[in-house]
């Protein structure tokens, strides 16, 4: 099994987005003494045949650039690790001059996945007035194959599909969704959303060499698949089995939205506790209304983001399940719309397997 | 919104009357999964990779 680790090199950021889940920032960065420390605990003796996965995550990292270049110094010369890939989730701001030169020189082996959300106007009102100081084009020739990550806030679902026009227009291949633990309670959101993806999907059908943006794009075929009278619910999430993520003490936590940085010391204390299934999740575990939801197999779980709006891994937001369901039904549309029109490509049992569960969403939402 | 209409409803039921049966995959037989749903927050684009189909085949 792939082993991924997240460093918190920093709890700072020099951004104020309206959706971010770190809702306990401070000034505080990790030292290399740490990191080391967590470094050689992981990945020492690992086996040269598996890659290994750092991911360097913040606050904004790249704030904490001298301890980026000691830990690729330390892996790469000391350690001599060449299986690696060092990941990095950034908001571009600082990602000029040096950190530019820096990162063309190692980019077969580290990643930047950049956080921008669309229009300037919608990258601005997001994300702190910050579209002006983020080179696109940078991210584009470097990591082409690596989505531009677009997060819809309630303030921007209006601007939904002219923002994933804008980023298709600029080459980017997005990957996009609704921020968690916002207020979505507003009911006129809801049409707001629908109108969106409507237009959205109209676009992709005219423009059908365009790879659709996660939103409308995510499979929904394994949904036919679902044995309805006696499902059995399989983990396929990372947190708490192949992942950690370490804070700036050094603790760990089963991913980054368990950190005292997101959800605060005394909830975070208490996700020590958690048990986290490596297979089989117990059936009275999930909620009754997810339970007999026929879509639950579609349905976001985050167990992180569940976590922090309701302290239970396996409990949603309920703000959320109105909008999810709009988007599942939508994205079957999309799909029925693209399999008539002969815009997919797809083996006889994928063809099945689609077709079926486009009749289980028609018929049930 | 995003019915689909009577007449491709009924291509679909067709096609699906003639469809020969599908080889499952033993791991996914009637199987819920449980996970981040594909809304990953950017960084699970690596963690969640050992399962996750949708990040699988980025790198």
């Amino acid at each position: 099994m792939k082993k991924q680790v997240t460093l918190v090199l920093t709890e700072q950021c020099n951004l104020n987005c309206v959706y971010c889940y770190e809702n306990h920032k401070s000034t505080k960065a990790m030292d290399f003494f740490t990191v080391k420390k967590i470094i050689d605990k992981e990945f020492k003796n690992e086996n040269e045949s598996e890659r290994i996965y750092v991911d360097l995550f913040g606050g904004e990292p790249f704030l904490q650039f001298d301890l980026i270049k000691k830990i690729d110094d330390y892996l790469i010369n000391h350690l001599h690790k060449t299986n690696i890939i060092i990941f990095m989730t950034t908001n571009g701001t600082l990602i000029h001059g040096e950190i530019k030169e820096w990162l063309r020189k190692r980019k077969d082996y580290v990643i930047c996945g950049l956080s921008y959300d669309g229009t300037d106007k919608v990258q601005d009102m997001n994300r702190s007035n910050s579209s002006n100081l983020i080179d696109l084009d940078f991210f584009l020739e470097l990591y082409p194959e690596q989505d531009v990550k677009a997060t819809i806030s309630a303030e921007s679902l209006p601007y939904l599909y002219d923002s994933m026009v804008y980023l298709h227009k600029r080459g980017f291949r997005i990957s996009c969704n609704l921020a968690y633990n916002i207020d979505w309670s507003n009911p006129t959101l809801s049409s707001i959303l629908e109108r969106e993806l409507n237009k959205l999907i109209e676009y992709y059908i005219s423009n059908p060499q365009i790879e659709p943006c996660t939103i409308l794009n995510q499979e929904i075929d394994g949904l036919a698949l679902v044995d309805f009278e006696h499902p059995i619910r399989k983990s396929y999430c990372g947190a708490g089995i192949n992942m950690k993520a370490y804070d700036l003490n050094g603790d760990d936590y089963p991913c980054q939205f368990f950190l005292p940085l997101s959800i605060g010391k005394e909830k975070s204390n208490a996700s020590k506790s958690l048990h986290f299934y490596h297979d089989t999740i117990p059936e009275e575990l999930i909620e009754e209304k997810c339970r007999k939801c026929v879509v639950q197999s579609l349905c976001p779980n985050c167990f992180g983001a569940n976590y922090a709006a309701t302290g239970d891994i396996f409990k949603h937001d309920d703000n959320y399940c109105k909008l999810t369901k709009i988007i599942i039904k939508a994205r079957s549309y999309f799909k029925a719309r693209q399999w008539e029109l002969g815009q997919l490509n797809l083996s006889s049992d994928e063809e099945t397997l689609l077709l079926k569960s486009i009749q289980i969403i028609q018929e049930n939402l | 919104m995003f019915g689909v209409n009577n007449e491709l409803m009924s291509k679909i039921k067709e096609m699906l009357k003639n469809a020969k049966p599908v080889s499952i995959p033993q791991t996914a037989n009637g199987a819920v999964m449980f996970g981040c749903g594909g809304t990953c927050t950017g960084s699970c684009r690596t963690g969640c990779a050992t399962t996750c189909k949708d990040s699988a085949n980025r790198w």
